[in-house]
């Protein structure tokens, strides 16, 4: 769009046009970052064997690209205990 | 040292991003050294706003977490040389942050910059907790509804409590911005009037954006409002920069079909 035409509102290309590749571009390239299509599976299997040994209040399991290594990389957190909850619970109140 | 602003609302999806985005760029544009921040963890959004998206490698967390330099992490704008942009981290968790790192980061960029513009996540959880906590002033956004100024009103009580400005025993400079006003739904008695918005929060007004499609449009491209000529929403997005920046801007007509409000004044080159 020239700014001629930007200043006239006369539009060639529609904006919404230009939104939908923009989301296409961006979300294609989150989601290979997050797609893997096993987590749910992992995650219910980790919680199980987890709690053989310790009381799990939360789990979760991240994808993450390591840039400088150019691998990607599956970050778990596990919270454990009655302490771990409580704090997250503060944070929360007012 | 920069003035640490953070933009923040109640209510999910009333304008916060947008309009951190177009007062970032307003006081770039004005010749402040800008830097926007997006905090507003696991849901990146004002990379989109500014058109930055497709420049990313490092974000706020990975500065926080020292996994990179700060430098490395700061996009510099298409437009403007005095706006940088630090994204939000899209794949950890807002509980990640911690307030000693958030303190740290801060205070590093307000060495640098004017202005750090802070865009804060909805809501009251852990993280408004930190875009407050080093604010020197507050903007909080809300539109003309019920369920708007309602929860804008609980983050209003509650940004004193969080800050480190208040913790210290001064106050935190608090503004309210109106977005999205229809003067003809108003002028029908079907929306809240601006007057019985900021009488209800009892906090000074700094800015009302009347509802603009441009706005819509803008965002779809990423190019903010405020730098395209004759729209409505970018002359109120420029007063009130100009009222940050310390100016006594007289507030916009905003009457229904009134066309002379569509006269532009170009602030900016």
């Amino acid at each position: 769009m020239t700014l001629f035409e930007r200043l006239f509102g006369k539009k060639e290309e529609s904006s919404a046009n230009k939104a939908k590749e923009r989301l296409k571009l961006v979300l294609a390239h989150e989601r290979t970052e997050t797609n893997f299509p096993f987590m749910d599976d992992l995650r219910r299997d980790m919680i199980e064997v987890i709690q053989k040994y310790l009381k799990v209040e939360d789990i979760s399991i991240k994808t993450d690209q390591s840039r400088e290594l150019n691998i990607d990389m599956l970050e778990v957190e596990v919270s454990v205990g009655k302490d771990v909850k409580k704090e997250t619970n503060t944070t929360t109140n007012p | 040292m920069g003035t640490v602003i953070t933009v923040t609302s109640g209510k999910g999806g009333v304008g916060k991003s947008t309009l951190s985005a177009n007062i970032s760029v307003g006081l770039a544009d004005s010749g402040k050294r800008v830097v926007a921040v997006d905090f507003d963890i696991g849901l990146r959004n004002l990379d989109m706003i500014l058109g930055l998206e497709n420049r990313i490698v490092y974000d706020v967390i990975d500065v926080m977490d020292e996994k990179c330099k700060l430098p490395q992490a700061l996009i510099n704008d298409k437009f403007s040389k005095n706006l940088y942009f630090l994204p939000a981290s899209q794949t950890k968790d807002k509980t990640v942050l911690d307030k000693d790192k958030v303190k740290k980061l801060i205070d590093e960029l307000k060495e640098e910059f004017d202005f750090v513009v802070v865009d804060s996540p909805a809501g009251i959880e852990g993280g408004f907790e930190h875009a407050i906590l080093a604010a020197d002033r507050a903007i909080i956004i809300s539109t003309p509804e019920v369920s708007s100024v309602r929860d804008a009103d609980r983050v209003i009580g509650i940004i004193d409590a969080k800050s480190l400005k208040a913790q210290a025993g001064e106050e935190v400079d608090k503004h309210i911005i109106i977005n999205r006003l229809k003067p003809d739904l108003v002028e029908k008695g079907d929306m809240l009037a601006i007057h019985d918005v900021t009488n209800i929060l009892a906090l000074p007004l700094i800015g009302v954006v009347p509802d603009d499609e441009r706005v819509v449009s803008s965002t779809n491209t990423g190019e903010p409002v405020i730098r395209k000529r004759g729209t409505k929403s970018g002359e109120a997005v420029n007063n009130i920069v100009r009222r940050i920046l310390g100016e006594d801007v007289p507030f916009m007509e905003l009457a229904p079909e009134n066309k002379f409000i569509a006269v532009f004044r170009r602030w900016f080159k």
